[in-house]
């Protein structure tokens, strides 16, 4: 009855229905995971956390915009927030030179919600094969990924930034998608 | 027009969202009439939008969750209080037979003693964190003294219907609200601004049934203006009755504050 354990398609139904405490389930279950993607992209806490507040109205006013067949709930939410974040800075006229280094003081890394072990255990895992999918790649294919989704850099900048011809980075994406392919074809179209 | 090869060498930069301007222009126009690039392309998409969970894990600031579930609440407030009383709730709701006037004020009183601290601090950590950085917040600001305790409940998982109470004109600058969590059977009520009563006359809780019986809830005790009292309302036989707020002792008790809950 209070939703913990509920599916995310469960409660984003009773959500469409203005359900505020199955609403307050999904903030639980993945606020740290849209705040880490906002963070990510804008490296600012105050935007990030503006951001990541637009994510969630979102979700509130349209939960129908989830399609359950185009994928899991997480994967979806967290690249609407990336896709919303580099609205942002594109909108903010920023583009940051420096490139990103995770903090070092960063706070203890999560993986999903303490609130439902069976949750956190699935978004961890997932979070897991995607980690190492992406750690697996190599390292000059992994940072043309990396510019690209999450500083959103285009090509261009890019081969600038890399100091590398635009048929190099076009390479290197095309090598490092097929790769990412082949490791997450399971969980880019299993649904929760 | 570009060839389905040279548009697969193209996509997963796409994918990524690293092409824009005329290359972008042209690879829309062969999507456009190619269903396997278009196929190949939300593939594509799908593993590109995976790449989000790689994030470093950060956790999410307490601050954060207050925002999000007041602006929710603000936008949906009224309708669940609304709906409520249009639709009435099915929930058996009463007192205890064997609870004892004494019994219920010991108890409320431990509750409230308990929870005027939690709430106490909880408000004023709202009103601080509620600071003016966009204009929405403003609003939320003002109001927030009357959504933070909502908030709280809402965050604990409970079920909660929130009815600010009616307010004689001596009381206008008081916020006061019956939270309900008729799952539960039970009512808290808080109000804020209270002002100090007429000398010699304290703030007495009352709820009032609809053929004049009376369920006395005790005096009120406001700390800093700021009163919290939980009820618990297990068993009440009456199908509604009004929870009232009354300045004690007076020849003819009028209430100052009111709300009406309905049960069906
Ligand atoms: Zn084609």
């Amino acid at each position: 009855m209070d939703g913990q354990h509920a599916s995310d398609r469960e409660l984003l139904e009773r959500i469409g229905r203005g359900d505020e405490r199955a609403f307050a389930v999904v903030y639980s279950r993945y606020a740290d995971l849209v705040y880490s993607v906002s963070l990510r992209v804008l490296r600012d806490a105050a935007t990030a956390q503006d951001v990541a507040q637009d994510v969630f109205l979102r979700v509130w006013r349209e939960p129908w915009r989830f399609e359950p067949e185009r994928g899991k709930f997480a994967v979806w939410l967290a690249s609407v927030t990336r896709n919303r974040a580099l609205d942002m800075v594109r909108s903010q006229g920023r583009r940051r030179a420096v490139e990103y280094r995770p903090p070092e003081d960063a706070p203890e890394p999560v993986d999903g919600s303490a609130e439902d072990p069976q949750l956190a255990a699935e978004v961890a895992s997932d979070t897991r094969l995607v980690r190492a999918a992406m750690s697996s790649l190599p390292e000059e294919q992994r940072r043309v990924v990396e510019l690209a989704y999450f500083d959103g850099l285009s090509q261009r900048e890019i081969s600038e930034r890399l100091q590398v011809p635009l048929g190099t980075v076009k390479t290197r994406a095309r090598l490092a998608m097929q790769k990412l392919r082949l490791t997450l074809a399971g969980l880019v179209t299993e649904e929760r | 027009m570009l060839t389905c090869d040279e548009t697969r060498e193209a996509l997963p930069l796409l994918a990524l969202g690293a092409v824009d301007g005329e290359e972008a222009g042209e690879l829309r126009a062969h999507l456009e009439s190619c269903a396997e690039c278009r196929r190949e392309l939300r593939e594509l998409e799908a593993v590109a939008s995976a790449i989000a969970l790689t994030v470093p894990g950060t956790r999410a600031p307490e601050s954060l969750r207050a925002r999000v579930l007041t602006r929710v609440h603000a936008e949906h407030g009224e309708r669940a209080a609304g709906t409520l009383a249009a639709a009435g709730v099915s929930a058996r709701v009463g007192w205890p037979r064997w609870w004892s006037r004494r019994r219920l004020w010991w108890a409320t009183g431990a509750v409230a003693a308990v929870v005027v601290v939690g709430w106490a601090a909880f408000l004023q950590v709202e009103v601080l964190r509620l600071d003016s950085r966009n204009a929405w917040l403003e609003r939320e600001a003002a109001r927030s003294r009357e959504v933070a305790p909502v908030l709280r409940m809402l965050a604990e998982g409970r079920d909660v219907v929130s009815l600010p109470m009616e307010k004689a004109p001596s009381l206008e600058s008081a916020a006061a609200v019956v939270l309900w969590d008729p799952e539960y059977s039970r009512c808290s009520l808080v109000i804020d601004g209270l002002p100090p009563p007429p000398r010699g006359q304290h703030y007495h809780l009352w709820l009032w049934g609809p053929s004049g019986d009376r369920f006395d809830g005790g005096a009120l005790q406001p700390q800093g203006g700021t009163a919290v009292v939980s009820v618990d309302l297990e068993r009440w036989k009456r199908s509604d009755y009004r929870v009232v707020v009354a300045l004690e002792p007076a020849a003819q008790p009028t209430p100052v504050l009111w709300a009406n809950l309905v049960t069906r």
